[in-house]
C-alpha cells in the first residue's frame, strides 16, 4: 500500500507574520485561535 | 503499526502532507483522548535527529478543541514534511517552534524515523513539552524519508551519499521541553545526512 501524500504550498510571508504576532501574545487560548485562523491561508494543498 | 514512505522526486513541492492511518481505538480507551492534543515524538534511527511536533487536528483543525477524523478501524493523522533545503531549515526549524506546533517537521533525508504518539492536555503555548504528555503504547509509526536524484530542489551541498557510522550509539534520549527539540541531541551526528541545531 502506498503512502498518501499531498503537495502543499506555504505562504512564507503569512507564516512569518504569524510568528511575529504570536511573540506578542502570552495567552495560550488566543494563540491557538490565531493559529487556527491563519492555518488554511498559510498551507494550501495544490494537488 | 505501519510503515510509510516519502520520496521527494521530480517537481514535488518541498512541503508534503503525509497521512498516517493508525488503529488508535485498539491501543487505548479513546475516552482518555477527549479534548487532548496528540504529539508525534520523531526519532531518526541513524542520525539521532529528534523532534516533538503537535499533530494537526485532522477534523476540527483547532488545537483548542482538537478532534481527529476516525472510524472504528483507524484514526487519520497527518504530518507536514518540509524538505530540508536551506530556506526551510531556517524558517521552519531553527528560528521558531511554530511549524512544530502546527504539525510540521523539517526532515533530514535518507533516514528512517520511528514516530511515537503521545497525548497531552498542555495548553497551546507548552504543547510540545513531552514530559507532561502520555505515550499511547502500541502505536509505532515508521516513516522512511528519501530523495530521488530527479528531485528539482536538491541543493548541491547536501551530502546525500556520504555515510559514516559510529561504533557506539550516541543517541541521547531526553525529555523535550516546549521548544520541540533537545539541546543534547545532534551533538555527534555525522551520518551523512544533513543535520542542524535550532537556536531559539
Amino acid at each position: 500500500m502506498g503512502t498518501k501524500t499531498e503537495n502543499v504550498e506555504v505562504n512564507k510571508e503569512l507564516y512569518l507574520e504569524l510568528v511575529e504576532k504570536l511573540s506578542t501574545i502570552e495567552d495560550a487560548e488566543q494563540q491557538a485561535q490565531l493559529v487556527k485562523e491563519y492555518y488554511n491561508n498559510i498551507y494550501t494543498v495544490i494537488d | 503499526m505501519a510503515t510509510y514512505n516519502i520520496t521527494y522526486k521530480g517537481g514535488m513541492s518541498t512541503l508534503q502532507y503525509v497521512y498516517f492511518y493508525e488503529n488508535i481505538t485498539s491501543a487505548i480507551d479513546t475516552s482518555l483522548l477527549s479534548g487532548k492534543n496528540l504529539l508525534f515524538y520523531v526519532r531518526g534511527r541513524e542520525t539521532n535527529f529528534i523532534r516533538t511536533i503537535a499533530a494537526h487536528p485532522t477534523n476540527s483543525g483547532d488545537y483548542s478543541s482538537p478532534t481527529f477524523l476516525n472510524n472504528n478501524r483507524y484514526w487519520t493523522l497527518r504530518l507536514t514534511a518540509f524538505y530540508p533545503n536551506t530556506s526551510n531549515i531556517s524558517t521552519y526549524d531553527t528560528t521558531s517552534n511554530l511549524a512544530k506546533r502546527q504539525g510540521g517537521i523539517v526532515l533530514p533525508m535518507g533516514d528512517t524515523y520511528d514516530i511515537e504518539v503521545y497525548y497531552t492536555s498542555s495548553n497551546y503555548t507548552n504543547i510540545l513539552n513531552i514530559s507532561t504528555a502520555t505515550k499511547i503504547s502500541g502505536i509505532n509509526i515508521v516513516l522512511k524519508a528519501s530523495v530521488d536524484a530527479t528531485y528539482d530542489s536538491i541543493e548541491t551541498d547536501n551530502p546525500m551519499s556520504y555515510y559514516t557510522e559510529y561504533t557506539n550509539n550516541d543517541l541521547i534520549a531526553e525529555s523535550i521541553g516546549t521548544k520541540g527539540y533537545s539541546s543534547n541531541n545532534n551533538t555527534d551526528s555525522q551520518y551523512g545526512t544533513q543535520n542542524w541545531q535550532p537556536n531559539y
